[in-house]
């Protein structure tokens, strides 16, 4: 007999992280709603800067994703970890700095964000300081995750080890891959592709963000959590190990289906396609087992709300990924994409999948770390049902919306015309789904308050206990036998496995993009398509700030209905790969709650867009979009132009040498030209050229413009 | 709609091809070896996260 060895479990780190989870996720998702509010009620911005919609949306997304559901994965790593491994969690220290450099994390974004201080790579948001921040708190995760596998008890890895595994190391080589960059200042920089390759990068990195961050971890913690909620073991462990496989192989192809009808060549638009439908496979694999191991046990799914949970969470898995695929196909995706279609598929995945599984982690975990019982079932009970209700209240009315968004913009009259050839009618169709998706929010909300009580009232009549004793027998050493099974072999080398996923997904990631960087015919070049002005590029810089591509698109894509309507001049068509070549970064957008603008340049007058941004419904009465005063009082900084200039140069963009001297002439003498125009018109206020707007506008008007044949084209 | 998803796959050149076929070969080997796998290994990782204190 070996020795018995005793020890403690660290659940004071779980503790902090289940308390932020709860925390982080009240603030995300109440921004969210506000967010939904604004798309209904633009005022709710109250014309502010930092809370206006392009700028929160970034701030939602990121605080859900990385804050809720960020410190969801700890806190459920921290608990299974430990105890499938039998050991205590590598560092006391290491999980401390973890824990409190990642909410530093999260106010930094919460700060930068409403500032305007984006990268405008959705998902990827947070700027250089704070992606170096990332990555190394993520490194001292990592530390501590494999100090502890090395130092575990058990010689055996469970599968939602490897989960665990797969998902820091994609982390880990998307985070760097997707923040290449070249700084200009503290906060400024530009990304080291521009168009189609920085798409193609921006959306193997969004998609994995989902794959490996939505998606690896929380199967990870449905593999622990649902056993012991269940108190059966996994349905088939010999699924577990092909889902695990098949799916991170796969999943890191499939980025490109978030880039179909774009500029981006077939090839690697097929390839995208393909792969997302054999996802499919893996991805109900994974949810047939976890529906299975409760086979037998549906009398006590009835009775206990963590198993409800735990049960649609999987359920509204499987129709995100059966959905995903269906969306990956071309001729559904010409319907779904930049629609509200997009944002159900986002939701049922969020909301149910990531939501749900995590509120059935908390009701299980927090009486256990207490010591005590969940202060009451029937208000958990009461949550699941608000949940579920909230959950369809906003998805339903997206999948509406979304279709009848499609349907109205594609819909042409007899004669040959657009049926609906003003964008807004569109909108404003739309805005009572809009309405009761915000209800539906509000639902879902309340859910959380109402497990947030319940969960305090527990953690008032328990104590906690920081670190739970537990004993386990040393770990004894396998020695290699001839013959030994493969798959042994490999689960108990953690490191093997380690290099195995990463081998497994670094190949999806080198044949997408190798060719894209390598092989120039990739994408095409126009001759006529030349660089940005100094002003255009500051005024880009300031689209870039205000999030404008939270709302619009600058894809028109190779349809009918969508080169009639955004190419007003009947000149230009759809959009070519050759003409993003000097954009850092791509501005395609992923949503189209206002029009594409890809066109808009000279579609109309100066002193139009003059009214407009400072407040849209003077020209476009009952739009939604918000006003933007500030503007017109902020003067433009052009301190960074000649370093802007400089870093561009360093990327290939043909300025003449010497040019970052002279730019900040040729902005001024473009801002006084685009100033008077709009003087003679109306007589707006002094200093007019030195202003903000005057960028913004400047820049919308070169949109699609060089692409045109001459004359427009000569700049 | 599948014949449609069909033509699409005609698309594809070598570039695509090859991850294909990597992929098969992958999933292939994962498959025979979960499948074969011996019965008492499998019960004991499963039951890995129940047995604990
Ligand atoms: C009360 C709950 C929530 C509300 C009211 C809400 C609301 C919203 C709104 C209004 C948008 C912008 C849609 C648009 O631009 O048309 C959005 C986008 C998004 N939300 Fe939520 N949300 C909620 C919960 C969540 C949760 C829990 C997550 C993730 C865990 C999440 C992830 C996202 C993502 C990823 C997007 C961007 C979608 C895209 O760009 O395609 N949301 N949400
Ligand atoms: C087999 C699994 C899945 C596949 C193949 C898939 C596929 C897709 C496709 C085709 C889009 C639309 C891209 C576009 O037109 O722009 C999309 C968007 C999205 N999906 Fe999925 N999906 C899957 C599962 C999930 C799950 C489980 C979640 C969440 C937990 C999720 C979250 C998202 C998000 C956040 C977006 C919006 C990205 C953006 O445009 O900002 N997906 N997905």
């Amino acid at each position: 007999m070996t020795q018995i060895e005793k020890f403690s479990y660290d659940n004071k780190s779980v503790r902090n992280f289940a308390v932020a989870t709860a925390f982080w996720g009240i603030i995300g998702m109440t921004v969210g709603l506000w967010a939904a509010l604004q798309l209904i009620f633009p005022a709710l911005n109250f014309a502010t800067a930092e809370l206006s919609f392009g700028r929160i949306r970034p701030l939602h997304t990121n605080a859900v994703i990385f804050a809720f559901v960020g410190n969801g994965i700890f806190m459920g790593v921290y608990y299974s970890l430990q105890r499938l491994l039998k050991t205590r969690m590598y560092s006391d220290l290491l999980s401390k700095i973890h824990f409190w450099g990642w909410q530093s994390i999260i106010v930094a974004a919460a700060i930068t964000l409403p500032l305007g201080l984006t990268s405008s790579h959705e998902y990827a948001e947070l700027l250089l300081p704070i992606d170096i921040l990332i990555a190394l708190i993520w490194i001292v995760f990592g530390i501590n995750m494999f100090g502890t596998i090395l130092k575990r008890r058990e010689n055996h890895l469970y599968v939602a080890i490897w989960f665990y595994i797969a998902t820091w190391v994609t982390v880990t080589v998307l985070h760097i891959g997707n923040n290449l960059v070249v700084p200009v200042s503290f906060w400024h920089s530009y990304p080291v592709f521009a168009g189609v390759q920085d798409a193609l990068v921006q959306w193997w990195y969004g998609h994995n963000a989902v794959a490996f961050f939505l998606t690896t971890p929380y199967l990870g913690l449905m593999y622990y959590f649902l056993p012991k909620a269940a108190k059966r073991p996994v349905f088939s462990y010999r699924l577990s190990i092909i889902h695990f496989w098949a799916l991170i192989f796969i999943y890191i192809w499939a980025g490109p289906h978030h880039l179909l009808f774009t500029s981006l060549p077939d090839w690697a638009q097929s390839l995208g396609t393909v792969f997302s439908i054999m996802l499919i496979a893996p991805s109900w694999g994974g949810m047939l087992n976890g529906l299975l191991t409760l086979r037998g046990a549906w009398d006590r799914v009835r009775n206990d709300p963590i198993l409800k949970f735990m049960v649609v969470a999987i359920t509204a898995y499987g129709m995100a990924t059966f959905e995903g695929p269906m969306l990956s196909i071309k001729s559904v995706n010409a319907i779904s994409h930049f629609t509200d279609w997009t944002i159900g598929h986002v939701h049922v995945g969020t909301l149910g999948w990531n939501g749900m599984l995590t509120f059935g982690v908390l009701y299980w975990l927090i009486p256990r770390i207490y010591n005590t019982k969940l202060y009451s079932v029937k208000l958990a009970n009461t949550h699941f049902w608000i949940a579920t209700l909230g959950t369809l209240f906003y998805t339903i009315p997206l999948y509406w919306a979304g279709w009848t968004q499609h349907f109205m913009w594609k819909a042409f009259v007899p004669e040959g015309y657009l049926q609906y050839g003003n964008f807004l009618e569109t909108v404003t169709a739309i805005l009572p789904m809009y309405g009761i998706r915000a209800v539906g929010g509000t639902i879902y909300l309340l859910g959380v308050f109402v497990m947030v009580y319940n969960l305090r009232k527990t953690i008032v009549a328990g104590s906690l206990i920081e670190n739970e004793a537990a004993e386990a027998a040393p770990r004894v050493q396998h020695v290699k036998v001839k013959g030994e099974h493969w798959h042994r072999w490999i689960e108990r080398k953690p490191i093997t496995l380690l290099l195995f996923s990463t081998i497994a997904i670094l190949i999806g990631g080198l044949v997408e993009f190798f060719p894209m960087v390598l092989v120039d015919e990739n994408v095409p070049k126009i001759a006529s398509v030349q660089p940005y002005t100094p002003l255009e590029l500051e005024g880009r810089d300031l689209y870039i700030r205000e999030g404008c591509v939270g709302c619009h698109s600058q894809m028109v894509r190779p349809f009918r209905w969508e080169v009639e309507r955004y190419d007003i001049m009947g000149d230009a068509g759809y959009s070519k790969s050759g003409e993003f070549i000097y954009d850092r970064p791509f501005l395609w957008g992923s949503k189209r709650t206002g029009p594409d603008l890809h066109r808009v340049g000279k579609k109309y007058q100066d002193a139009w867009h003059f009214s407009h941004m400072r407040e849209p419904t003077t020209t476009s009465p009952g739009s939604i979009m918000p006003p933007y005063p500030w503007l017109y009082e902020n003067d433009l900084d052009v301190s960074l132009l000649p370093a802007k200039i400089r870093a561009l140069q360093m990327l290939n963009t043909p300025y003449p040498e010497g040019y970052d001297e002279k730019a900040l002439q040729d902005l001024e003498k473009q801002a006084a030209e685009i100033a008077r125009g709009l003087k003679e018109e109306s007589g707006y206020v002094d200093d007019l050229e030195k202003k903000e707007i005057i960028a913004i506008i400047a820049y919308l008007q070169r949109l699609g413009v060089d692409i045109r044949p001459a004359p427009a084209a000569v700049k | 709609m599948y014949k449609y998803i069909l033509e699409r796959a005609g698309d594809l050149d070598w570039m695509a091809i090859v991850p294909l076929l990597i992929f098969t070969i992958v999933f292939a080997i994962v498959s025979i070896r979960a499948l074969t796998a011996k019965k008492d290994y499998i019960n004991r990782m499963a039951s890995l996260p129940l047995d604990e204190n």
